[in-house]
């Protein structure tokens, strides 16, 4: 009853600042409204029993993505034009096609998954996690830190001022 | 309600769906990535609710959102980078006026 609460709490609030996030007009309060709603996703993934993950989401996520694009913002020159109004044509359709996508996939979740409820295995242990990375998937890990450091060394290479 | 499936499945598409409406309608570059951001958690959501409910919360999905957040975070940092060259560049992110990319 009590997690309940807990559960319904985190699960308006992730809503209502995905929400704030998309549709408010000034960037900076788009990215604190993304950094809230990322936040209480990492409730969530306590909520599944993955405190690994719940940890990883809060430091990669809220401290790293979210500090950088906050960054940016800063960094960059204040937009004192007031935006032109944008073609509602296009609005209605970025309505409708959301919407359309929303409306398909939420029949299928309520057709199929409707009244599932989770069974009451443990998760795998994070030890267990780290020795699938070392020995499985070693290299679809050794991959991903590739992909991290040309992605390091791209991001120095474009924003470096040229002489 | 916190131990049935539904729930996560319903706050993942909204997610998905919220970022799909943000790529779509709203015309500022560092909006947009933020509406990216979305998306991909609302995957990463999907992936592990669902890895709990028919995998019993096995290793195989964690690891697979454990790339998801890195894939993440390098497609986060390029993009950052374009869009403040952008910004040098042309002095504005509205992605209507972007409309040449030589030079």
């Amino acid at each position: 009853m009590f997690s309940d609460v807990i559960f319904i709490v985190f699960w308006l609030v992730i809503a209502i600042f995905a929400v704030l996030a998309v549709f408010l007009q000034k960037p900076i309060y788009n990215a604190f409204s993304m950094a809230i709603s990322i936040f209480s996703i990492a409730g969530l993934y306590i909520f599944l029993g993955y405190e690994f993950l719940a940890a990883l989401q809060v430091l990669v996520y809220v401290g790293a993505i979210s500090v950088a694009i906050i960054f940016v913002i800063m960094l960059s020159p204040p937009v004192t034009v007031q935006p032109k109004k944008i073609n509602p044509y296009k609005i209605a359709i970025g309505v409708i096609t959301s919407l359309a996508f929303f409306g398909v996939f939420f029949m299928l979740f309520y057709v199929k998954y409707g009244d599932a409820k989770f069974g009451n295995t443990l998760n795998a242990s994070i030890s267990e996690v780290g020795k699938m990375l070392a020995t499985k998937y070693a290299l679809p890990f050794e991959i991903i830190s590739v992909i991290l450091l040309v992605a390091i060394l791209g991001a120095i290479v474009l924003a470096k001022k040229e002489e | 309600m916190a131990f049935t499936l539904f729930p996560y499945l319903l706050l993942s598409l909204i997610l998905v769906s919220l970022g799909l409406i943000g790529i779509l309608i709203r015309r500022n570059l560092v909006i947009m990535l933020i509406c990216v951001e979305l998306i991909l958690n609302g995957v990463t959501l999907n992936v592990l609710a669902l890895n709990k409910f028919s995998l019993g919360g096995g290793a195989g999905g964690q690891i697979l959102a454990i790339f998801i957040v890195a894939l993440a975070a390098a497609e986060t940092t390029i993009a950052l980078a374009l869009i403040f060259l952008i910004f040098r560049h042309y002095k504005e992110i509205d992605a209507e006026k972007l409309t040449e990319l030589k030079g």
